[in-house]
């Protein structure tokens, strides 16, 4: 119940607009001014105001985060459940419509558009989206939220957590949780019959904690609640120029990100030497970002299409740095300079055509190229590292990566016979980096598909993919850091054959009952890896249903089964101690629903999913080694809604929901704050609940 | 060099001749059969049978944008011909023929009808905007007709909508439907989210029909935290983001393909710690389970997405 009166008070708020307006709601009367159309007498004369209002209130039956994420019902208890749109339209075009969601929730949602039909157009959005990172998570951290976490005074040093005498009583729930709130405002004006102008602007403001690692060289580490303090602004802008053979839009992005805290320093829970007793990181710089785009498009002749775009833009980041390190043993150290003068180039290009052989129409060829490129034009310093505050290491150089990638496409189509269509097509991508193990990757991939609609309700579909990549020579990029195995082949950039097949059928039994039936497997083999992730293969399986009983009753199912295995080979030292890694995920999800008119005043849906998800893991060293414990998460789902209307105006909505989580983790249950001997963590647990979610809405229509 | 006899030469010729004229006289004649068609009086013929109540019910055109006919871009606006703008001259449609069937109109956008002409109605007012790039777009070389995905007479377009728009995108693409019910997804399932955030279904130029040029582009309009440049890189994370992550869905947390330490030592194997065997009995080893247990190697490396930190090298700080 605490929730509702700050909601009621927003909800009302923010709907009281619509209210008044609704109370005012005609319909406006044809006048001598109408156009020719409304001498029909059975046309339909839709002006004035129409909407509806659904105000009541929702229960929560349980706390849980999990629940809660992006819904923003995390507690159990009472929230106010106010729904509603409005909408207004004139013989002039003149429009307003309104869209409220959730207004009682902290995952609330309106979007607005007024404008008159073909002349302008104005928009605002408001979002608010809540998510939780961790569930029962602790901490003894104070000042959490901030940039600085301290402990408290009378905490226990220790070399491990079970020495740390005074963390139980120390621990306060630390719930890591965000909030983004997103505002959307635009105009699109259209002038001179041929031209429109688009501006967009949008704000994110993104606030809370997450959870963040600290190391402590080879020793220890903490799990911090880090602060989270972004604010992102976007405008987005383009002038148009279209007729029916040709479009051309110039457009202008700009991309501004600050975060509110540049360092998040924190006092050290293991025992250590007093310089060691605080550290410091950085947190996500402010950056920039800013893009013009040309984009065009023309049709030649009836068989012939032309399209392209290029798009130029520049990334910039100079924010201050922080000392190398807070300790005061070195705080001496030079560095090379104040910021990092951080610029990236960015340019895409790319073209497309497409021909239509004048073959009945049934011939089609498209070409397609992109060129993108990210020339990173950061100054390259040396740099005297301090790992983790406490030891300088070998002078490093930073690696300002660049890339540029090229794909080539074309396509065929053909259609030879009104049941039948083949296509068939090539496409070339390469990509080259800098300072990378490798400088170039060529990957080429052919295809091949058959579709088959024998008759209007049947259409059997095959395609098979094949694609092939190969790498330049592999070479180990030096820069006085840490080398890889000479063996290893990074999975991006290690030759690669990969095939793909996909079988689809659908059928419209009868007009009411239709099925699809798809199976698609995707096998990759790194044939040349002799470290790294060996092969991988991925398969899907899918049925789906919809069944139409009359045109009251609307049923639907669904299967769904992904297998994702991969095998992966590395070694601890040098060429002995070689270890394989299996991986086997399976997801399984199926559902049902129904949507049903049970009467002119009343209807009905109903919506079940569940979800069933198991990881196997098993890392296999000389000595046998038992696998891990699945990894498992299972979601129910379970829905209804029943909508009642008393008369043209005044109705009810009931909406009832089920959800049932368990997951198990292997790498966080059961182990607390203090469970992991050298990691001070946050206490996750993987998250379980059962949770009912009640609605009760009254719903007036106008 | 041995030349191939004449005559097979000729009957080739003719063969492809003579298929090269049907397909030409067969396309000629479909334009000569609707350039020849006449318009109806209008919509208030069409209403007689397509009102409120009667089957197929079209009134609800009239709460759509469409319906606007003082709009000067209505096809109800003076001087346009109503339901024939978009379905074309169809008097024909309003005669009953000698077994009581009725023709159809000569664009009916039923499933099964062509889907070129279809298209090119939409297109003829609406190739603007974000449709620039639609003729070479995946969906239009699938021949996706525009009326797949929008319900033009409907008051409200699920297409447009943020909740039903997915439906309309799960009809084809099943498996993305499930991957937003796994343990870490988008919040598409919620609302919160729709498929045309991230995607522009008409769209014809960039990857994956996204909205911004590249992947990285795209995640950095709500991650923009992420995109630096930072003085110390990771250089997938630069690259393409779904090198790690699955946007649509993973049963690891933060949308991870693979669970860490194995999604990192997949890659790095310098000796020493990042590239140990970590198996099962680790987890029981109080001194390598920091390696392995929480948030694994990001217990110490979470700055995994770039440090600006001049000690941020090997991502600790």
């Amino acid at each position: 119940m605490k929730n509702f009166s700050r909601k009621s008070a927003f909800s009302i708020a923010a709907f009281l607009p619509v209210i008044l307006l609704g109370a005012h709601s005609t319909t406006a009367v044809a006048d001598g001014t109408e156009p020719a159309i409304y001498a029909c007498k059975a046309c339909v004369k839709y002006t004035g105001w129409r909407g509806s209002i659904d105000f009541g209130g929702a229960y929560i039956s349980d706390d849980s985060y999990r629940f809660g994420d992006y819904r923003g019902l995390e507690e159990l208890g009472l929230y106010a459940a106010v729904d509603g749109d409005a909408h207004y339209r004139n013989l002039q075009g003149d429009y307003f419509d309104l869209y409220a969601r959730d207004l009682g929730y902290d995952s609330r949602e309106i979007d607005t558009r007024v404008g008159n039909q073909g002349f302008y157009e104005l928009r605002f959005g408001w979002q608010e989206l809540p998510r939780y990172l961790g569930y029962g998570t602790q901490t003894p951290f104070l000042g959490v939220g901030s940039d600085f976490l301290s402990l408290p005074s009378n905490w226990v040093k220790a070399n491990t957590t079970s020495g740390m005498t005074a963390l139980d009583s120390s621990l306060a729930v630390a719930p890591l949780k965000t909030e983004r709130e997103i505002l959307d405002a635009g105009i699109t004006v259209n002038f001179l019959s041929n031209f429109s102008y688009r501006f967009d602007y949008q704000r994110q403001d993104k606030k809370g904690t997450r959870p963040m690692g600290a190391g402590l060289y080879y020793s220890n580490a903490s799990i911090l609640p880090a602060p989270i303090d972004y604010t992102t602004n976007l405008i987005d802008t383009a002038v148009t120029w279209a007729n029916q053979r040709a479009q051309v839009e110039l457009g202008f992005i700009n991309s501004q990100f600050d975060n509110g805290n540049s360092s998040l320093t924190w006092q050290n829970p293991f025992s250590s030497r007093p310089e060691h007793a605080t550290f410091r990181a950085a947190l996500e710089p402010g950056n920039k970002f800013y893009q013009f785009n040309l984009s065009g498009a023309l049709t030649l002749t009836s068989w012939m299409n032309l399209s392209g775009q290029a798009a130029i833009g520049e990334m910039t980041q100079d924010d201050p740095f922080l000392p190398y390190t807070i300790n005061p043993e070195y705080s001496d150290l030079p560095l090379p300079r104040a910021s990092l003068d951080g610029k990236l180039d960015t340019s895409t290009f790319n073209a497309a055509g497409k021909l239509f052989a004048r073959i009945n129409d049934g011939l089609t060829f498209t070409a397609r190229g992109k060129w993108d490129e990210r020339d990173n034009q950061t100054p390259v310093d040396r740099y005297t590292p301090v790992i983790s505050d406490l030891v300088p290491i070998a002078p490093r150089y930073n690696r300002p990566y660049s890339y540029e990638r090229q794909q080539y496409s074309a396509d065929l189509n053909y259609r030879a016979h009104r049941v039948i269509r083949v296509s068939a097509g090539g496409k070339q991508q390469n990509i080259d980096r800098t300072l990378q193990a490798v400088e170039r990757t060529k990957e080429t991939t052919w295809w091949g598909e058959v579709k088959v609609t024998p008759t209007y309700s049947t259409e059997f579909r095959v395609r098979g993919e094949w694609a092939d990549r190969d790498i330049s020579d592999y070479l180990q990029p030096l820069d006085g850091g840490p080398v890889d195995n000479p063996l290893m082949r990074k999975f991006h950039m290690a030759d690669r054959s990969r095939d793909r097949y996909v079988i689809e059928f659908d059928y419209m039994v009868t007009a009411a009952l239709g099925l699809n039936l798809a199976y698609s497997e995707a096998q990759s083999e790194y044939k040349n890896s002799i470290l790294g992730l060996q092969q991988s293969e991925d398969q899907n399986y899918s049925v789906n249903l919809n069944y139409a009983l009359g045109d009251k009753i609307n049923v639907y199912g669904f299967y769904n089964l992904d297998t994702i295995d991969a095998d992966i080979v590395n070694t601890s030292s040098g060429g002995s101690g070689v270890w394989d890694a299996a991986t086997r995920d399976r997801i399984e999800t199926s559902g049902v629903g129904l949507t049903a008119t049970i009467s002119e005043k009343s209807s009905l849906g109903m919506d079940y999913v569940y979800s069933d998800s198991n990881g196997r893991i098993s890392v296999q060293t000389a000595a046998a080694e038992p696998p891990f414990d699945p990894l498992k998460t299972n979601l129910k789902n379970f829905k209804l809604h029943f909508d009642y209307a008393f008369n043209d105006h005044w109705g009810y909505k009931l909406y009832a929901e089920r959800e049932q989580y368990e997951s198990s983790d292997w790498a966080i249950d059961g182990f607390g704050v203090d469970g992991i001997n050298s990691v001070l963590t946050m206490g996750e647990d993987s998250p379980e609940y059962s949770v009912w979610y009640y609605r009760f809405q009254v719903s007036y229509r106008f | 060099m041995l030349k191939k006899p004449a005559s097979r030469n000729s009957l080739k010729s003719a063969c492809i001749s003579l298929f090269l004229l049907g397909c030409f006289s067969q396309a000629n004649a479909e334009e000569e059969s609707v350039a020849t068609a006449e318009y109806s009086d209008g919509a208030k013929q069409c209403m007689t049978c397509h009102s409120e109540g009667k089957e197929p019910a079209a009134h609800e055109i009239f709460l759509t944008p469409m319906g606007i006919s003082g709009a000067a871009n209505s096809p109800f606006a003076d001087g346009r011909h109503d339901c024939e703008t978009c379905h074309g001259p169809s008097a024909s449609h309003r005669k009953k023929q000698a077994d009581g069937s009725r023709l159809s109109p000569s664009i009916s956008f039923a499933k099964g009808t062509p889907v070129g002409p279809q298209n090119a109605v939409c297109l003829d007012c609406h190739q603007d905007g974000n449709r620039i790039h639609w003729m070479a777009s995946t969906h239009a070389v699938e021949e996706v007709a525009c009326v797949s995905c929008h319900e033009v007479h409907a008051p409200s377009d699920p297409a447009m909508d943020k909740l039903a728009q997915q439906e309309k995108c799960f009809t084809c693409h099943p498996r993305t439907r499930a991957q937003t019910f796994q343990a870490s997804s988008h919040p598409l399932r919620f609302g919160a989210m729709a498929c045309t955030d991230c995607h522009n279904p008409h769209d014809g130029s960039n990857d994956f029909l996204l909205v911004r040029s590249t992947v990285n582009d795209t995640c950095y309009t709500c991650h923009a935290e992420k995109r630096g440049p930072f003085l110390w890189e990771h250089a997938p994370v630069s690259e393409d983001c779904t090198l790690c992550h699955n946007p649509h869905g993973s049963n690891h947390a933060a949308l991870l393909k693979q669970r860490p330490p194995l999604l990192c030592q997949q890659c790095h194997s310098p000796g020493g710690h990042p590239a140990t065997a970590y198996t099962s009995e680790t987890a029981e080893n109080s001194f390598q389970q920091r390696f392995l247990l929480g948030q694994s190697c990001a217990n110490c490396h979470s700055q995994v997405h770039g440090s600006n930190h001049p000690s941020g090298v090997t991502d600790l700080r």
